[in-house]
C-alpha cells in the first residue's frame, strides 16, 4: 500500500516543478516590474521593486528559491499592490471562498444523490423523465443570467418594499472569516452569513444541480444494472432499503471520487460568485491580482492552486488504490 | 472511413433517437444561419471591391453585415413588438420620433445651392429604417413638426403639475404635523425650534403653490387669499408667535383644489397621450407591405439601450458563437487527438512528454486558466492579437487537455487489441496502423468531444467577455456582450435584452447537450457521467 | 518661512490668485513630517493630520470609519447670515456658531454595486447617497426630474450638484492627420465636431442629466458661455454643415479619410458610449476606429503623444476657470496636462496675464476671449458636465453635499429621533 502512496508521490513531483517551471517563465515573458509600474516608472521605484522581489536574481536562484518558500509554506513575500504578505492574503480569502464552496458542495452533493437515487429508481417514467429534462435545461442557461437574474430577485425585489433586505448582493462581513465571531454569537453569525453568503451559496447549488444529478442518476442506473439489486429484490427487500442501503453503499466509489475532484475547486472558489457579490475570496484576490498585474500575489497563488490540484489527484488515487486493490498492483 | 462511420452501429442508434434527430436538425438551422451570415459577407465584400453592389442597403440581405450592427432600429429601450414601457418611456419614445423630426427638418432647412443634397435627400437620411417622414413641402412638415412638439410640452407639463399637486398635498400633511406639534408643545420643549419648523412647514405650502402656478401660468390657480393667509401665518410664527389663527379649513380648501386639479391633469395627460402617439404615426407612418413588416420584425425583441434591433443582435451573436464554437471545437479535439493518439501509439518518451503536459495544465483550474491567458492577449504582452483570434488561441491552449485524455485512454486499448498487434507483427507501419485502425476507431469520442468543447466555448465566450477578458465591448455583438450591456437594464427591470440572448443561446446550447448525450449513448454506452 | 510655533508666512514670488484655492485643497493639509518619514508610503493608511477626525479603520473599498479629534482647534459652523434662503429651507443655519464636529463617530461605506447602496438607503441605514443612474427613476420623474411626492413624504429631501466637470474627446494637435492649425486641418476637427450629438450621449448614458456646453469653461464659473453656447460654436449635430467642413478639409464626403483611432479606457459603459460615437460619425463617412485599452495603457499613450484621438475628462480642482483653460497652456503639453500640445502664442500670453488677475469683469473678458480662441481652434470635442443628484435622509442633518472640498463632512449631525 505504501509503496503505492510513494510511487505516486514520487509520480507526481516533477509534474509539480514542471508546473512551478512554466508559471514563472510564462510571468517572466514580459517584464513583470514594467508592467506593472507601467512605462514611465522612475528608475528608483523599478529597481526598488526588482530587488524586494529578487527579480534581479538569475532565473535558477528564483526558481529554487520558490520551490523552497512553497514546500515549507513560506508565503511572507509582500504583494506589490496590498503592501501585505501573500500569505496573510492567502489566509484572509480562503475562508471567505470556503464559507461559500462548502456548504454549497455539501447541499449540492446531498440533493443530488437522493434526486439521482430516486431518477434511477423511476427511470424512464415521468418523474424520472421530468427531473432529466429540468437539469438538462437548466445546464443550457448560462451561469451569468443566473447571477445577474438572481441577483435582481432575491437581493432586489424579495426586498422591495418591506424594507426587509434577507441577501445581499454584495459584501462580506469579515467577522465571518474568524472563529471567534462563529463560537461567541453563532446565531448572529449564521444571520450574517445567510446575508452575504447566501444567495451565491444558493445560485451555485442551483447550476451544480443539472450537471451532478445527471452524473449521480448515471452512476446509480449502472448499480441498478446490478446483480445483487435482482437479488435483493427477489428477497424481498423494500424499494427504500434497496435505495439506501445497498446502491448507495456500492456508489460510494464514484460518488467520493466526484467529490475529490471537485476538492481544488472549494479552495479556488467560484471566480464568478466571488467577482459579482464581491466576495474577497481566492478566486476575486485572483483576478484582482491579474488585473493589477501584481507579481508575487499571481506566482504564489497560481502555484498554491496548482499544489492543490495535484494533492488531491494523488489523494483520489490512493483511495482508488484502497478501495480496488487491483490498482496497486499496476 | 466516413461511410463505414455512417455504417456504424452507433449511428444506426443515433438516428433513431429522435430528440437527438431533432436537435441536430436545429443545429443545423443555426449553422445554415451562420454560414448564410458569412456568405452574404463574402458577397458584400466582393460587392465592395468591384463597386459592383452595396448589400448593405438591402433589407433582408445585407441585414446582418457587420457594419449594420451599429445602427438604430428604433427608439431606445423599447419592449417586444416595439411597445415602450411605462408612462415615461411612452413619452420617450414619442420625443425620439419627434426629435429625429425636428433634427430632419433643420438640416432640411439648411440645404442652399452650395450643398450637394436635396431636401428629399436630407429627409431620408433622418429615417428610421423604414419609417420615413410624411411626404410634404418642408414648409409644411415644419408646421407639423411644431405642433408635435407642442402636444409634447403640454403633456409635460400636466405630469409636471401632477407632481407638484402631489407635492402640495405632501407638503400640507408635513405643516399640518409641525403646526399639532407646536400646538401641543410642552414645558421641556424650545419653542422658538418649534415654531420655526412650523413656520417653515407653511412656507413649503406656499413654494410648492408658487410652483404649481409658474408651470401652470395661471397665478391664481389656488386663489390669492390662501395664499396670503398662509403667508400670514409663516410670518407670525417666524416672529416667534405661538398663537396663529387656525389653518385646518385652508388647509382643506387647498387639498381639495390640489385634487381637482391633479385629476383634471391626469385626465389631460390621458387624453394626450394617444394623440400624440397618434400624431407620430403620421408623421413617420409605418408602411404597408414587405416594409413595414420588416421594421416590425426587427422590434420583435425590442430595441437596446442605442436602439438596435435585439433580435438581429442575437441572430449575429449565434453566428459569432457558432464561429467560436467550431474553431475551437475543431483545433481543440484536432491537437488534442493528435497528441492524445501519438501518445498512446509511440508510447516511451512521448508520453510521459504528452502526460507530464496535460497534467501541468489541468492543474489549473480551467476558468483561471482561461482567464489568465485571455488576460495575456487582450491587455498583456499580446495585444495585437486582441478580440476573436485572441480568444481561440486561449480556448485551444485550455480545451484540448479533454479530447487528449480521452482519445490516448482509447487508443491505449485499441493498441492492445489482438488485430493490432497482429498487424504489427505482419509489419504494416506505424503510421498506416495509426491512420487505418487507431483514428477510425476514436473518431466517434473525437465527435462526443466536439460536441461537448463547442457548448463549452459559446459558454465561455460569454464569461470572459462578461469579465472583460474577451471580446471588446465595443465592436459587433455577441451573446457575451449582449448579456454585459444587459445587467445595467435588469436593475431597471427590462429584460428583453437578456432574454433574447439568453434564448437563442440557451436553444443551441440545449441541442448540443441533447446531442452529446445522444452521441455518448450511441456510441460510448459505457460511460458514466 | 516660519513665524512661531504654529504659524508661518508663504511668500510668493508673484501674485496667483488660484494659490488660495490651493491652499483650500486637501493635497496642501498640514502634516507632521516625523509621521510621514516613518510611514512613507503607507502614511494613507496611517494619517496624522489637523482634521476633525481621527482615523480609526479603513478598509480598502469597503469602509472607512472615524472618531471626532479631541484636540481639534476651535472651528465654527458658520453664522446665521452666512445661509442663503434655501440653506435655510434645509434647516442648515440652526447650529450656527457651534464649534464643530457634532458627532462622535463617522462611518462611511464604499460600495463596489450600486444597488446594496440604494438599498441601504431606503432602509434608513445611510443617511446620503449619490443617486445612481439606473435607480434614477425610482426616486425622480424621468422626464421632468422632479422629486417624486412618495420620497419626499418620506422625509427624504434631495440636492442637486451641477459638477465642474469638463467631459471632452480630445485630438492631439501634433498629429498628422487630425493636428495643425490651418484652415484645412481645422476644418476636420470642426467637422468630426459637428457629427457628434452630445444630446444623444446624455440622454443614453446619463439619464440627460448632463449640462452639454461650449468652450472649456464649466458651468457657474466666470467664462462660461450665456446659455451653454458661445458666440462661435460648432456643437453638432449639424451633418449639412459637418460635411461642408470635410470638403473644406479637403475629404468631400469622407472621400480619402483613414480610419481614426480613438483611445478610449475600457471600464463602465465606454464601449457602448464609443459604438454611438462610430454611428454618429459614420453619417457623415467618417470612419472611427475605436481602441478600448485599460486606463494605465491610454494615460502612457496619450503622455507619449501616441494617441491621435482620446477620451477623457477633466473635473476643476477649485471654481476658478483658469485650471481649465491651463489645459491649453503650452507649457504643460504632454507628458503634462495639456494633452492636446496645443500651442497658441496668443493664448499662452493671455494666460500668464490672467494668472496674477483676481476675479473681476476684465478678467472674465479675457476668458471668454481664450475660450473662444479655444473653440475656434477645436484641440477637443466637447462639452459635457454631470450633475449629481443627491438624497438625504431626514435624520442627517447639516449635510450640504459639494464635490470640491470635502470638509463638509464635519459640519454633520444627526437626529436620532427621526432614525
Amino acid at each position: 500500500m505504501w509503496s503505492y502512496v510513494i510511487r505516486r508521490l514520487l509520480y507526481n513531483i516533477p509534474v509539480y516543478l514542471g508546473i512551478i517551471l512554466l508559471v514563472m517563465l510564462a510571468l517572466r515573458v514580459n517584464d513583470p516590474v514594467t508592467a506593472f509600474l507601467g512605462k514611465n516608472a522612475t528608475e528608483e521605484s523599478y529597481n526598488a521593486i526588482k530587488e524586494s522581489f529578487g527579480l534581479d536574481r538569475p532565473f535558477i536562484v528564483q526558481y529554487v528559491d520558490r520551490v523552497r518558500s512553497i514546500v515549507t509554506l513560506d508565503f511572507s513575500d509582500t504583494s506589490w499592490e496590498q503592501k501585505r504578505p501573500v500569505g496573510e492574503m492567502i489566509t484572509t480569502a480562503v475562508p471567505a471562498t470556503a464559507l461559500i464552496t462548502v456548504p454549497g458542495l455539501v447541499i449540492t452533493t446531498l440533493l443530488t444523490v437522493v434526486i439521482g437515487l430516486v431518477c434511477s429508481f423511476y427511470r424512464g417514467r415521468l418523474l424520472d423523465k421530468a427531473l432529466m429534462l429540468t437539469a438538462v435545461l437548466g445546464m443550457s442557461i448560462s451561469f451569468l443570467v443566473y447571477i445577474i437574474v438572481g441577483q435582481y430577485f432575491f437581493g432586489y425585489q424579495l426586498g422591495g418594499d418591506s424594507g426587509v433586505f434577507p441577501f445581499d448582493i454584495e459584501g462580506y462581513d469579515v467577522r465571518l472569516s474568524t472563529l471567534g465571531f462563529w463560537a461567541g454569537s453563532p446565531v448572529e453569525a449564521v444571520q450574517t452569513w445567510l446575508q452575504y453568503c447566501g444567495l451565491p451559496v444558493l445560485i451555485s447549488v442551483i447550476v451544480a444541480m443539472g450537471y451532478d444529478t445527471r452524473f449521480y442518476r448515471a452512476v446509480m442506473v449502472e448499480e441498478t444494472g446490478r446483480d445483487y439489486i435482482t437479488t435483493a429484490r427477489a428477497k424481498g427487500a423494500t424499494s427504500k432499503k434497496i435505495m439506501f442501503v445497498h446502491m448507495l453503499k456500492n456508489a460510494m466509489i464514484p460518488i467520493i471520487t466526484r467529490i475529490m475532484i471537485s476538492l481544488p475547486f472549494l479552495i479556488v472558489g467560484s471566480i464568478l460568485l466571488e467577482v459579482f457579490f464581491s466576495i474577497p475570496g481566492m478566486g476575486r484576490t485572483l483576478i484582482t491580482a491579474i488585473v493589477a498585474k501584481d507579481f508575487p500575489v499571481v506566482e504564489y497563488m497560481s502555484a498554491l492552486f496548482a499544489a492543490v490540484v495535484i494533492l488531491t489527484v494523488i489523494l483520489t488515487d490512493v483511495l482508488y488504490a484502497i478501495f480496488d486493490p487491483r490498482v496497486r498492483l499496476s | 472511413m466516413i461511410r463505414r462511420f455512417f455504417n456504424s452501429r452507433g449511428w444506426g442508434k443515433l438516428r433513431r433517437n429522435r430528440l437527438a434527430m431533432v436537435s441536430l436538425a436545429v443545429i443545423g438551422c443555426y449553422f445554415a444561419l451562420a454560414i448564410w451570415m458569412m456568405s452574404m459577407d463574402v458577397v458584400s465584400w466582393v460587392g465592395k471591391k468591384t463597386d459592383a453592389w452595396d448589400l448593405a442597403e438591402t433589407p433582408v440581405l445585407g441585414a446582418f453585415l457587420a457594419e449594420r450592427m451599429l445602427e438604430q432600429s428604433g427608439p431606445p429601450s423599447v419592449a417586444g413588438l416595439g411597445k415602450p414601457i411605462g408612462m415615461v418611456g411612452r413619452l420617450d419614445y414619442i420625443d425620439f420620433f419627434f426629435s429625429r423630426a425636428r433634427t430632419a427638418v433643420d438640416e432640411a432647412s439648411n440645404v442652399g445651392e452650395s450643398s450637394d443634397r436635396t431636401v428629399t435627400e436630407v429627409l431620408d437620411s433622418f429615417s428610421v429604417q423604414e419609417r420615413r417622414l410624411l411626404d410634404l413641402p418642408l414648409p409644411d412638415l415644419i408646421e407639423r413638426v411644431e405642433e408635435g412638439e407642442s402636444i409634447l410640452g403640454r403633456l409635460d407639463d400636466a405630469r409636471s403639475l401632477v407632481n407638484a399637486a402631489e407635492t402640495i398635498k405632501v407638503q400640507l400633511d408635513v405643516a399640518s404635523t409641525r403646526l399639532a406639534e407646536l400646538a401641543a408643545a410642552g414645558e421641556e420643549d424650545d419653542l422658538s425650534i418649534l415654531q420655526e419648523e412650523a413656520a417653515f412647514g407653511v412656507e413649503e405650502i406656499i413654494f410648492a403653490i408658487d410652483d404649481y402656478q409658474a408651470v401652470a401660468g395661471r397665478d391664481d390657480a389656488f386663489g390669492f387669499e390662501v395664499v396670503d393667509q398662509l403667508q400670514e401665518v409663516a410670518d407670525l410664527l417666524f416672529d416667534g408667535e405661538s398663537e396663529v389663527p387656525e389653518l385646518a379649513a385652508v388647509f382643506d380648501e387647498i387639498r381639495s383644489t390640489a385634487n381637482a386639479e391633479a385629476l383634471t391633469q391626469a385626465d389631460g395627460v390621458e387624453t394626450l397621450l394617444p394623440e400624440a402617439e397618434a400624431f407620430v404615426d403620421t408623421l413617420l407612418p409605418v408602411p404597408d407591405g414587405i416594409a413595414g413588416l420588416s421594421y416590425s420584425t426587427r422590434l420583435l425583441f425590442g430595441t437596446d439601450r442605442q436602439g438596435r434591433s435585439l433580435l438581429i443582435r442575437a441572430l449575429y451573436s449565434a453566428k459569432i458563437a457558432i464561429q467560436v464554437g467550431f474553431i475551437v471545437g475543431l483545433t481543440a479535439v484536432l491537437i488534442g487527438s493528435l497528441l492524445g493518439a501519438a501518445a498512446a501509439f509511440f508510447g516511451g518518451i512521448v508520453d510521459h512528454g504528452v502526460t507530464w503536459l496535460y497534467s501541468i495544465f489541468s492543474s489549473f483550474p480551467q476558468l483561471v486558466l482561461l482567464a489568465v491567458l485571455s488576460f495575456m492577449f487582450v491587455s498583456g504582452p499580446l495585444q495585437e492579437f486582441r478580440g476573436l483570434p485572441s480568444l481561440y488561441m486561449a480556448f485551444a491552449l485550455t480545451y484540448w487537455i479533454g479530447p487528449c485524455r480521452v482519445i490516448r485512454g482509447e487508443a491505449m486499448k485499441i493498441k492492445e487489441l489482438e488485430y493490432v498487434q497482429a498487424a504489427t507483427a505482419i509489419g504494416f507501419g506505424r503510421f498506416y496502423i495509426l491512420i487505418k485502425h487507431i483514428i477510425p476507431n476514436t473518431l466517434h469520442l473525437m465527435f462526443i468531444n466536439f460536441s461537448l468543447l463547442f457548448v463549452g466555448a459559446i459558454k465561455g465566450e460569454v464569461i470572459l467577455t462578461f469579465l472583460g477578458l474577451g471580446l471588446p465591448l465595443g465592436d459587433g455583438a455577441s451573446w457575451g456582450i449582449m448579456i454585459s450591456q444587459a445587467k445595467s437594464e435588469v436593475v431597471q427591470g427590462f429584460f428583453w435584452q437578456i432574454g433574447a440572448a439568453t434564448l437563442f443561446m440557451f436553444i443551441l446550447v440545449l441541442a448540443f447537450n441533447i446531442l452529446s448525450d445522444a452521441l455518448q449513448d450511441a456510441f460510448d454506452p459505457k460511460h458514466v457521467g | 518661512m516660519k513665524s512661531d510655533d504654529h504659524n508661518f508666512q508663504i511668500i510668493l514670488e508673484q501674485p496667483v490668485y488660484r494659490f488660495l484655492y490651493v491652499l483650500a485643497m486637501f493635497q496642501t493639509s498640514i502634516v507632521p513630517r516625523e509621521a510621514v518619514e516613518f510611514h512613507g508610503d503607507r502614511f494613507a493608511f496611517n494619517p496624522v493630520g489637523t482634521g476633525p477626525f481621527i482615523l480609526d479603520e479603513w478598509i480598502p473599498k469597503k469602509s472607512l470609519t472615524a472618531d471626532a479629534n479631541p484636540n481639534y482647534h476651535e472651528v465654527l459652523y458658520p453664522a446665521e447670515d452666512e445661509w442663503t434662503r434655501d440653506d435655510r429651507r434645509n434647516r442648515l443655519h440652526r447650529p450656527a456658531g457651534q464649534k464643530v464636529p457634532f458627532v462622535d463617530r463617522i462611518e462611511f461605506t464604499m460600495f463596489v454595486e450600486d444597488q446594496p447602496m440604494w438599498l441601504r438607503f431606503q432602509a434608513g441605514d445611510i443617511g446620503l447617497t449619490q443617486v445612481p443612474a439606473e435607480y434614477f427613476e425610482q426616486a425622480f420623474d424621468g422626464r421632468t426630474k422632479r422629486l417624486l411626492p412618495e420620497v419626499r413624504q418620506r422625509g427624504v429631501r434631495h440636492d442637486i450638484v451641477p459638477l465642474l466637470d469638463f467631459i471632452f474627446r480630445g485630438f492631439n494637435m501634433e498629429d498628422e492627420l487630425l493636428g495643425g492649425y490651418t484652415p484645412e486641418k481645422r476644418a476636420l476637427r470642426q467637422a468630426i465636431h459637428l457629427a457628434i450629438d452630445l444630446d444623444e450621449f446624455s440622454e443614453t448614458f446619463y439619464q440627460g442629466n448632463t449640462i452639454q456646453y461650449d468652450g472649456p469653461i464649466p458651468p457657474r464659473l466666470d467664462g462660461h458661455p450665456e446659455g451653454g453656447t458661445a458666440p462661435v460654436s460648432f456643437r453638432g449635430p449639424n451633418l449639412q454643415l459637418a460635411r461642408q467642413k470635410l470638403a473644406e478639409a479637403g475629404y468631400p464626403d469622407g472621400e480619402g479619410l483613414p480610419a481614426i483611432k480613438f483611445y478610449t479606457s475600457r471600464g463602465g459603459n465606454n464601449a457602448e458610449q464609443v459604438e454611438m460615437m462610430k454611428r454618429q460619425l459614420a453619417e457623415v463617412n467618417i470612419n472611427l476606429q475605436p481602441e478600448l485599452v485599460d486606463f494605465s495603457t491610454l494615460i502612457e499613450f496619450t503622455n507619449n503623444k501616441k494617441a491621435p484621438m482620446f477620451g477623457f475628462a477633466w473635473s476643476s480642482d477649485y471654481p476658478d476657470a483658469e485650471n481649465n483653460l491651463a489645459l491649453f497652456y503650452s507649457p504643460n503639453e504632454s507628458p503634462g496636462s495639456n494633452h492636446y500640445n496645443y500651442k497658441n502664442p496668443e493664448f499662452d500670453a493671455l494666460y500668464e496675464k490672467i494668472l496674477t488677475m483676481e476675479p473681476s469683469e476684465e478678467r472674465t473678458a479675457i476668458y471668454e476671449r481664450m475660450r473662444d480662441m479655444v473653440i475656434e481652434d477645436t484641440p477637443y470635442i466637447g462639452s459635457m458636465a454631470r450633475t449629481r443628484y443627491y438624497l438625504i435622509n431626514e435624520w442627517l442633518l447639516n449635510a450640504k453635499p459639494t464635490e470640491r472640498y470635502y470638509a463638509w463632512f464635519k459640519f454633520l449631525d444627526v437626529d436620532d429621533s427621526k432614525r
